[in-house]
């Protein structure tokens, strides 16, 4: 285990350092700990960013009507190994817009970091955003990352958000996301985590139902291996009639990890429906049984299973 | 020559005796089907040639070599190899993804080829992933996967069942084509249609070989006696 993360660590380390610096000119933001390394506005879009003294206040606005073909990039790191970084941001977009943003945050030589962060989205009505979040956390598993999401889907929106940690070691990571989904606003919601070591995962993940013909999807894949924990909460709560939830976990544990899972459904409208499904434990022995059959040995056919859970 | 010989084999699970003293002899090079009802045992004793249930006795002998307790892979990289009555939904990964670790060190234009056999147009179902694939499409997407191994032995279990007629008649001669390329084909089925691509036929009955020949007269046994069968027909 301890070989991959450094192989994968140091091709990682080498390109977030290069994005920190302001090696390559990205379409967004690049955030340096405080320091604002660059911002690229594309038109309709208003990116306004604010040094504080241990982050960046950050408000994104994009006008109505906005449909780019190429990702917004976000970039959100520090290349020192002790401190904490605070980010305050808060992402307004119009109606009608078609958006995907990538955002990435690295933490290459971190070795005792605490990276915290607060944000809140509001979708336009009728706007379509993909939002993919990425993160690396370095090798030495110094890393504590506190973030705490709100996002308003307005009436007709359509809202898919990644959560993605597959690379090195995690550290210490808690993800609260709450979606709040208007009239006929849709939302697909997934977190994918690889825990190594002693790495400690909390996700909490929250879609309230509110408006009429609402409907959200909260998906979660995790693996944990070494002696890692990973827990998850997921509740989904129906209040639109006629909205419409489905929560589905699925959670993989190797060797003496430990892994968790709270599936929680609320329903306060007889017209509403919301569905749970969750699998927690050891990999499937008939998909390893079916590469095995494939030539591949056993650890093969486990990294070739990881990955397509995480891709 | 015998390229594959299971004697004896015995298997016990959760306390029900599922294979009783069965031996199956398969010659190297030929079609040989094994028919039964469901729950005579076909896909157990697949399962115990490919290594995924262990035997409770018995031996199996593949190339003259008693490959009784070698695991999966170390008998997949002696040649044997299993498509899968079921095959796994694995999440994430696509046709090209799944059938790529069957290659080997092959042309990627393999795929290509083995893929419009099957009336599977390469630029729809490459990128698909196999969890929203239909039943019947990722049967042939595991027969795919089995053609490019070029096994030694390949077992092939129901390859017909969720498949429809017109593409039955591609999977004939998918099959067949394997066998001219070299690989002995292992055919498990319950339809006595499929013993016609057969060069030889055992009828499978609780849990042990009952009798093998010709595959027209197995046919006529497993009609007039097997479906008939108060014992089949009570499973």
């Amino acid at each position: 285990m301890s070989e991959g993360v450094k192989t994968v660590s140091s091709k990682v380390i080498s390109y977030g350092h290069q994005i920190l610096r302001g090696e390559y000119k990205i379409k967004g933001v690049v955030i340096e700990y405080n320091r604002v390394i660059s911002v690229y506005e594309v038109p309709g879009i208003k990116i306004n960013v604010k040094s504080i003294p241990q982050g960046v206040k950050i408000i994104l606005e994009v006008e109505d009507n906005v449909k780019l073909e190429d990702y917004i990039h976000l970039c959100f790191g520090a290349l020192r190994s002790k401190g904490r970084q605070v980010i305050l941001a808060e992402y307004r977009i119009g109606k009608n817009c078609d958006l995907r943003f990538i955002k990435h945050c690295i933490f290459p030589r971190a070795v005792n970091f605490e990276h915290f962060m607060i944000g809140r989205f509001i979708i336009g009505e009728n706007s379509k955003v993909r939002y993919f979040e990425e993160h690396y956390h370095g090798v030495t598993g110094g890393v504590s990352v506190k973030a705490f999401l709100t996002i308003n889907v307005l009436k007709g929106a359509y809202l898919n958000t990644t959560f993605a940690i597959r690379k090195g070691v995690v550290g210490k990571l808690e993800w609260n996301q709450k979606t709040i989904l208007h009239e006929k606003a849709k939302g697909d919601i997934l977190f994918k985590a690889r825990s190594v070591r002693e790495d400690e995962i909390l996700v909490r993940e929250y879609a309230l139902l509110l408006g009429r013909e609402s409907s959200a999807l909260l998906r979660t894949r995790t693996v944990s291996l070494d002696k890692s924990k990973v827990q998850v909460v997921n509740i989904l709560e129906a209040h639109g009639s006629y909205s419409r939830g489905h929560v589905d976990c699925k959670e993989v544990v190797i060797g003496q990890a430990y892994a968790s899972t709270i599936p929680r459904l609320i329903v306060k409208n007889p017209t509403a429906q919301v569905t749970h499904e969750a699998s927690i434990g050891r990999i499937s022995r008939k998909e390893l049984e079916t590469l095995m059959a494939r030539g591949l040995s056993e650890e093969e056919a486990i990294e070739v299973l990881i990955k397509g859970l995480l891709k | 020559m015998q390229l594959l010989v299971a004697r004896n084999i015995n298997l016990v699970r959760n306390g029900v005796k599922i294979l009783s003293d069965c031996n199956l002899t398969v010659e190297e090079g030929t079609i040989h089907a094994i028919i039964g009802v469901n729950g005579s045992g076909k896909t157990s004793l697949a399962y115990v040639i490919m290594g995924c249930y262990r035997p409770t006795s018995g031996e199996i002998y593949f190339n003259g070599k008693n490959i009784t307790n070698l695991s999966i892979t170390e008998r997949a990289k002696l040649g044997i190899t299993l498509a899968w009555q079921e095959p796994a939904r694995i999440e994430g990964l696509t046709v090209l993804d799944y059938l790529r670790i069957s290659l080997k060190g092959s042309s990627e234009s393999e795929i290509y080829e083995i893929l419009n056999k099957l009336n599977m147009p390469p630029e729809v179902y490459l990128t698909r992933e196999l969890q929203y694939l239909s039943g019947g499409e990722r049967k042939r997407v595991e027969l795919a996967s089995v053609y490019l191994m070029k096994p030694k032995l390949a077992i092939l279990d129901e390859p017909d069942s969720g498949i429809d007629m017109l593409t039955l008649s591609e999977i004939f001669k998918v099959i067949e084509e394997m066998r001219e390329n070299g690989s002995t084909i292992l055919l498990i089925t319950h339809n006595e249609n499929m013993l016609k691509v057969a060069d030889i036929a055992s009828v499978m009955c609780e849990g042990r070989i009952l009798r093998t020949g010709d595959p027209t007269e197995i046919a006529r046994f497993f009609k007039e006696r097997c479906r008939t069968c108060p014992k089949g027909l009570k499973r």
